[in-house]
């Protein structure tokens, strides 16, 4: 005889962390982290070993030593693949893969699901950049002989940076309809679409674009030089014309602001669109 | 004690006035195993779905143990298990794995999954698979995982959307026998199905809906019993003759003949026990050598047809 035991489903946030605890397994099994993980360390043994392999010295000034490892080739490129393995299908897959039909008639709220995925997407990608500067800084110490405050700060504006970029990849992944669309169109979007359009809004077209995240990531390489450079620009004359290109830097606090801004309208934009989505098909 | 499933009025429209479910009540009694029986595209899983919170309602009510589905979807869930579609699993992770996972969301302690995991497992015929990847299982193994996880936490309503569609004929036997296995059992079941020999063989009620209405809902037994109309099939020894056919044709009761074969007729007779008793001794009387005369497809077959065409 089956007796029905009536059990009460656990409080929202331990759901989160099932969710999240979850999350992480899966990614580990699926061999995502792996791969991850594998382009960390050979970017890491790029910016460490090219240079002796080169002949050239590493530069002894800590600052100067900290850059090539907070520079948007670097540390936003680990960003924006993260982002797109562990954020830019987390929703669509759902959907797509049909493991929606197995998850969703349980006693958890969408709410709690969304929590759980995005806790494990920034677990991931910030264990990631938190290795990452945890390398450049010991090796800082160990060949520069310290390491600044500017490293610190890179690395908060990383870490922030990191969160809106996941921001974008699950807003991305609970709008479109299918999986490599959605992580083809975050990478695209991160990586290309954002720079060219600040490209060609800012430098050529003489707008700063403020609000532009690719351009507010900048902020994450930029604020190790000191002085903080400023917005500059110079003509040149081609084909008989003068054309003047704009480099415009962002502003710490209005990145800061900006990177927040994406994180929390684009969670709040997926949450809505995730509940609001129905496992149809 | 609530009700295990109630729809009130319930509703789902897609717009352009195209209603997939329009107005369905439904009270399911507890520890009834209820088949859902209807078309393609008569509203069964649209019904299941806003059930499992899968699909928004429209308008109308569902209630799971008394709990507003979409009111309170975490409480209404909370003792319901429930396979809908075919659904997926993440491949990489195992049965034992899956049934942590699933468990731990539906407030399950670690050593209660590892008991009941065991006797799912040994439930559904899957316990030498219990440390596989999931992504190397067929459908039909998938399927009896997926009807294993709707059984782990031990809910008194499981509710299953067409849990054969799909599998070979042996996976069809399978599950069949896991439902069974659960009939035996105290649960409320509610099962979607195409099949009505499955429905017949295991259901002791039906509800039957068309356009998204419901047509008939009743135990089997007193659903069968409303039949006027049965079909029999009658195989002689000697040839059909066809001055005996006409006759058979003018007898009081037979409202169709076909001829199959020239050994091998059919007829739709409206009667009792002993009028089809004295039908038999008439078609003796024919001259007609009859081998066998027997009733011919199932009777909630045929009760179903007259329902589907008289609401089109």
């Amino acid at each position: 005889m089956a007796t029905s035991l009536k059990r009460s489903p656990p409080s929202d946030m331990k759901q989160v962390m099932l969710v999240a605890r979850y999350d992480i397994y899966k990614h580990l099994r699926s061999r995502r982290l792996l791969g991850l993980l594998v382009i960390e360390t050979l970017l890491l043994v790029l910016i460490l070993a090219l240079p002796p392999l080169l002949g050239h010295q590493y530069n002894k000034d800590p600052d100067g030593y900290m850059s090539s490892f907070a520079s948007a080739n670097t540390i936003n490129l680990l960003i924006i693949i993260g982002a797109t393995l562990f954020a830019g299908d987390a929703i669509v897959s759902e959907y797509q893969n049909r493991t929606g039909y197995l998850i969703f008639p349980n006693p958890v709220k969408k709410s709690v699901l969304f929590a759980g995925k995005l806790l494990a997407s920034v677990i991931i990608i910030d264990g990631a950049v938190l290795i990452w500067y945890g390398v450049g800084m010991l090796s800082g110490v160990a060949i520069t002989g310290s390491v600044t405050i500017l490293a610190v700060y890179s690395l908060l504006l990383a870490l922030l940076y990191s969160i809106a970029c996941i921001g974008v990849g699950f807003f991305l992944s609970a709008l479109m309809k299918g999986s490599t669309g959605a992580l083809v169109f975050t990478f695209a979007l991160l990586f290309l679409i954002l720079p060219i359009v600040d490209f060609t809004v800012g430098a050529i077209g003489g707008v700063k674009p403020e609000i532009s995240l690719a351009f507010a990531g900048g902020t994450v390489g930029d604020v190790m030089q000191t002085p903080y450079p400023v917005d500059s620009n110079h003509t040149q004359h081609i084909g008989g014309q003068n054309l003047t290109l704009y480099s415009w830097i962002p502003n710490v606090t209005t990145s800061i602001i900006v990177m927040l801004g994406y994180s929390a309208a684009l969670g709040a934009l997926t949450l809505v669109l995730f509940k609001r989505r129905e496992m149809v098909g | 004690m609530q009700e295990p499933i109630v729809l009130e009025n319930l509703t789902k429209d897609y717009g352009n006035s195209f209603k997939a479910v329009d107005v369905l009540n439904l009270n399911v009694k507890r520890n009834s195993f209820v088949g859902f029986l209807g078309p393609n595209g008569a509203g069964k899983t649209t019904t299941i779905k806003m059930l499992t919170n899968l699909l928004t309602i429209t308008s109308g009510k569902a209630y799971l143990n008394g709990v507003d589905v979409s009111a309170d979807p975490k409480n209404a869930l909370s003792d319901i298990g429930a396979v809908v579609e075919t659904p997926e699993f993440y491949p990489f992770l195992t049965p034992v794995e899956t049934f942590e996972y699933l468990g731990s969301l539906r407030g399950m302690s670690k050593e209660e999954v590892r008991k009941r995991g065991k006797e799912v497992l040994e439930l559904v015929k899957m316990t030498e698979w219990s440390t596989t990847r999931i992504g190397k299982f067929s459908k039909g193994m998938k399927q009896r995982i997926a009807l294993a996880q709707a059984l782990i936490h031990e809910p008194s309503v499981i509710i299953l959307d067409e849990p054969t569609s799909g599998l070979d004929p042996r996976g069809m036997v399978e599950v069949r026998e896991v439902l069974l296995e659960l009939k035996k059992r105290d649960y409320t079941v509610f099962m979607s199905s195409h099949q009505l020999n499955e429905v017949q063989e295991i259901c002791s009620e039906v509800a039957m809906i068309d356009h998204g209405r419901l047509l008939a809902y009743d135990s089997v037994t007193s659903l069968i019993s409303k039949i006027e109309s049965k079909r029999l099939e009658v195989r002689i020894a000697n040839q059909v003759i066809g001055g005996a056919m006409d006759s058979v044709r003018g007898y009081a009761g037979v409202e169709l003949l076909n001829v199959l074969t020239p050994s091998t007729f059919q007829l739709d007779f409206k009667g009792g026990e002993e009028e089809q008793a004295q039908l038999l001794l008439f078609l003796q009387s024919q001259g007609l050598k009859i081998v066998s005369f027997k009733e011919s497809g199932l009777a909630l077959e045929n009760l179903y047809m007259n329902l589907i065409k008289s609401s089109r």
